[in-house]
């Protein structure tokens, strides 16, 4: 060895120190670090863990909302056939109503003529009565003789005696 | 007392004719009764004769108005 250039006692020392060295690494460096780098890998396995269960929530919130979404759609979709069947349920009404309403009009309208013409028809009617009796009552009054007034009461007086027989 | 009759014409009885009429009233209602002629134009001819409550009309005006009611209701 000596003729290596090594010194035995020179190498036996450094192992020694080699050993003290290694002692105090692994005592006050190794195991802080080893103890570190394991409690940091924890805290990576939980935040994994709770990543995968967030993902899990957001998955199911997710699930939900296009559950919601799709009820929500149903339902909106039965609402707008209900509210298409009630509008046109309420067209009909409307315009059988109308309808109705326009034949009471045209009728009583058709009525209403009618006695506005009967009522002119007797209008007239009593015009020219009143019209031909004026005539009849002037023609009596001037062609009527003494003679023609007493044989009609003559004639008259003949009917009153027949009443008492 | 006699009962007093008015009879309206439009020309005046004769007194034949009002004896005519007070023997049919006798008649009928059997009474001494006062006939009095009242002239009245608006009868047109014929007469009436009125007994307290008793009215007869066999006037022209009269039958015109009849004939005029027939007409309108017609």
């Amino acid at each position: 060895m000596e003729k290596l250039g090594i010194q035995p006692i020179q190498l036996l020392a450094q192992v020694f120190n080699f050993l003290i060295l290694m002692i105090l690494l692994k005592k006050y460096l190794y195991k802080p670090i080893l103890k570190m780098l394991e409690d940091r890998k924890k805290q990576i396995e939980a935040g994994l863990r709770n990543s995968e269960a967030a993902k899990q929530e957001l998955e199911a919130a997710e699930k939900k909302k296009a559950d919601i979404i799709n009820k929500a759609k149903l339902e909106a979709g039965q609402i707008l056939e209900e509210a298409k069947k009630i509008g046109k349920k309420l067209e009909k009404d409307i315009i059988e109503k109308a309808e109705k309403q326009a034949v009471e009009v045209i009728k009583k309208g058709k009525k209403e003529l009618e006695l506005e013409r009967v009522q002119m028809e007797k209008q007239l009617q009593k015009q020219t009565v009143d019209i031909a009796m004026a005539m009849v009552e002037k023609v009596l009054q001037q062609s009527l003789t003494d003679q023609d007034q007493q044989t009609i009461i003559n004639k008259k007086l003949k009917d009153f005696a027949k009443l008492t027989k | 007392m006699k009962t007093e009759v008015t009879v309206t014409s439009c020309v005046p009885f004769t007194t034949l004719q009002l004896d005519n009429l007070k023997n049919d009233l006798n008649k009928m209602h059997n009474g001494d009764f006062l006939l009095v002629n009242k002239i009245d134009k608006n009868l047109l001819g014929g007469f009436t004769v009125r007994v307290a409550d008793w009215f007869f009309d066999a006037s022209l005006s009269s039958q015109l108005s009849k004939l005029k009611q027939t007409l309108l209701l017609a």
